[in-house]
């Protein structure tokens, strides 16, 4: 397993040389695939059980989206926990002393590829296994990849997932990857039932492949839709925060790699334009360079996160002009894991920079957009945009 | 007298009357321009025609509203159609402001696969096709665009076009700005009509930053061009007088945006060359500029 801390800019990687319009999965294909994926891992009635023992790698198994599991049987419940993800008004949320990042420590964005990530058109559940704890523990500087994530959740915590399965889009946090995430969090202890996906509606979930679950056993999943709490302010405009992560103690922020026709770029930080009511505030000029750096700032998102994983499993490097105005037209084998939002944002940046033009676009439009909002974040210590300033990781599987 | 008056009054009313209504039938709704139940055999609405005004469109587009405010957007009818099957079939109608608009946002968001095969369809003004997908044209101030999710028979989708086209009022010439830059060396389905920066970032940058001064009063045209073996792009933009182009020009040249070979005017006209390509080269496009 090669490992190379760079400070440099990620050079290009394989690339398709697909147009925007060919996406490697037809979305019945895609569909089917998440459903099956989620079958257990996110509303059956059997909840996973976590793990003393086992590690977050999956054996050899069937390339559909299988979630983690665990070869050690352990004891279950006899009753589902109960976690109603209403707002805790008087949560604690701690930040775990492994957490690094600008400017108080340095920031370190781990950029891990697996040449098996996709296995005959559908994503290898045990890859990304490997990928998932192999990140974790070159971020974190620990061996052990259970002991990593444990140190990061407890298990009385209940864990916020903000994917990105926006409806205007085809390409979305992939189900497979998500699955392997909380089934990590369950090896380490969070209870599935305390684990929350989240995104704006429901409906968006299920177009993207996710099983709701609301109130079942197991991992559970829907949209916040209606279920807001007001009183927050984002450049000198009001907004409310979804209460599916004021209902968490922590948070794991889960975008996809895509471009966008006003920020450049939306991955980590405008992720979370999902998580308020009112996104289209947020989409114009001043209020837009603002906005993503505040928003983030929020000390319900800033506090809550403890973790980015972004997904380039596959990318939008052109965003589109009519529905769907994003759609996979690259296939990537990699994600990108960091505790700082923004370093995540820059490296990213430069990827999707960097495949762009590779196939012949011009990128200067992405890194122009993006820029401002991204000096932004920096400026008001969110973390750090500079690459001279992010301990980079390149992880080869 | 007042009854030749009377008369002459009622013969007028209903020569305009009548004029209109050939000319042009306004739509007495958006929602009525879409097909309804068994307008095409074997297709029926999956849900309620839904509509977005500038208030609502991000609700449709959040995220990319911008690119059809651009435009001049006004509003905009969806409807949802499925087959026995179960496939699924989309129609936008984007209504805009002008007739121009119509041809931008057409011109903006054509990307098809077989423009020979869009082209040989007799529906509006120009249209753009993926066979089996997609088929968008524009008629009038109204951009239309039949998709499906999934792969479905070119004449089902032309038969949902060509239903709305025909409750479309006729109408609508290509801007004459498009016809002054030169057809020898153009990238084919290149071309893009525009009126804001954003609609041609992604070919050229310029800083978001409205350097071309463009407002209400002017327009700009973009194509992509082959020069000396490389791409190229020809942006030219039409102004109301020549103290507002070379203003804008004194802007392009002061902002240096990365790429920019060339820039003059002509009167009223500005034009300018981005690419990796000789200067000499670059004006000499510029210069064949109608």
């Amino acid at each position: 397993m090669p490992v190379n801390s760079s400070r440099d800019a990620i050079p290009p990687r394989r690339h398709d040389g697909r147009s925007r319009r060919r996406a490697q999965l037809s979305r019945r294909d895609f569909l089917a695939l998440a459903a099956a994926g989620l079958v257990t891992g996110c509303s059956t009635g059997t909840p996973q059980i976590p793990s003393a023992t086992a590690t977050p790698v999956l054996t050899s198994g069937p390339t559909t989206a299988a979630p983690v599991e665990d070869a050690t049987p352990t004891p279950r419940p006899t009753a589902v926990p109960t976690a109603t993800f209403t707002p805790l008004p008087d949560i604690e949320v701690r930040r775990p002393d492994l957490i690094q990042r600008y400017p108080d420590g340095v920031s370190r964005v781990v950029h891990a590829h697996h040449d098996g990530a996709w296995r005959d058109g559908a994503l290898a559940p045990e890859a990304l296994g490997e990928m998932l704890a192999s990140s974790i523990t070159a971020l974190t500087g620990m061996d052990d990849a259970r002991a990593a994530w444990a140190s990061l959740f407890s298990p009385d915590e209940r864990v916020a997932i903000k994917v990105n399965a926006f409806r205007n889009s085809i390409i979305w946090t992939h189900v497979p990857l998500v699955t392997a995430v909380t089934g990590a969090l369950q090896d380490a202890g969070v209870l599935p039932e305390h684990i929350l996906i989240f995104d704006y509606y429901t409906s968006e979930l299920v177009e993207a492949g996710f099983a709701v679950n609301r109130d079942g056993p197991g991992v559970r999943c829907f949209g916040t839709d209606a279920d807001y709490s007001a009183g927050f302010e984002v450049a000198d405009y009001p907004t409310k925060l979804s209460n599916c992560l004021l209902g968490c103690h922590a948070l794991i922020n889960m975008p996809v790699l895509k471009s966008h026709m006003i920020a450049g770029l939306t991955f980590a930080l405008k992720n979370h334009y999902g998580t308020i009511p009112n996104p289209e505030a947020y989409h114009y000029g001043a209020r837009m360079e603002a906005g993503m750096a505040q928003l983030n700032a929020l000390p319900p998102i800033k506090d809550r996160t403890r973790l980015v994983i972004g997904d380039a499993l596959t990318a939008c490097l052109r965003y589109g002009n009519s529905w769907p105005y994003w759609e996979s037209d690259y296939t990537g084998d990699a994600i990108l894991m960091s505790f700082d939002p923004v370093a995540a944002d820059a490296v990213a940046l430069e990827l999707l920079a960097s495949l762009l033009e590779a196939d012949g676009g011009n990128a200067a439009a992405l890194r122009g957009m993006a820029e401002p909002w991204l000096a932004s974040s920096r400026a008001i210590g969110l973390g750090t945009s500079h690459l001279d300033e992010i301990d980079l990781v390149e992880l080869s599987l | 007298m007042r009854v030749w008056r009377l008369a002459l009054l009622v013969v007028w009313v209903a020569l305009v009357l009548g004029g209109c209504a050939t000319a042009a039938p306004a739509p007495s709704s958006i929602e009525a321009l879409l097909p309804g139940a068994d307008a095409v055999p074997g297709w029926t609405p999956a849900a309620d025609v839904a509509t977005y005004d500038d208030t609502t469109l991000f609700e449709l587009v959040n995220g990319q509203a911008e690119a059809f405010f651009a435009y001049n957007f006004q509003r905009v009818a969806v409807g949802t159609y499925d087959d026995a099957a179960g496939v699924n079939l989309r129609i936008e109608v984007w209504q805009l402001a002008t007739t121009d608009d119509a041809y931008g946002l057409f011109t903006r968001n054509a990307a098809g696969a077989a423009p020979d095969a869009a082209a040989a369809v007799d529906i509006g003004n120009d249209r753009d096709a993926d066979p089996g997908r997609r088929l968008a044209f524009w008629q009038d101030r109204y951009y239309v665009q039949v998709r499906a999710r999934e792969p479905v028979a070119d004449d089902q989708i032309v038969a949902f076009a060509r239903r709305v086209a025909d409750a479309l009022p006729r109408g609508g010439a290509r801007p004459d700005l498009v016809s002054r830059l030169p057809a020898e060396g153009q990238v084919p389905g290149s071309l893009i009509f525009f009126r804001r920066e954003i609609s041609i970032q992604d070919a050229v940058w310029l800083g978001g930053e409205n350097v071309l001064g463009l407002d209400a009063e002017s327009s700009g045209a973009l194509a992509q061009y082959t020069l000396e073996g490389r791409p190229a792009y020809l942006i030219a933009v039409q102004y109301p007088d020549a103290a507002a182009a070379e203003a804008a020009l004194a802007r392009l040249v002061a902002a240096q945006p990365g790429g920019l070979i060339a820039a003059e005017t002509d009167a009223s006209l500005l034009g300018a060359v981005f690419g990796d390509v000789s200067a000499t080269a670059a004006r000499e496009l510029v210069r064949e500029l109608q």
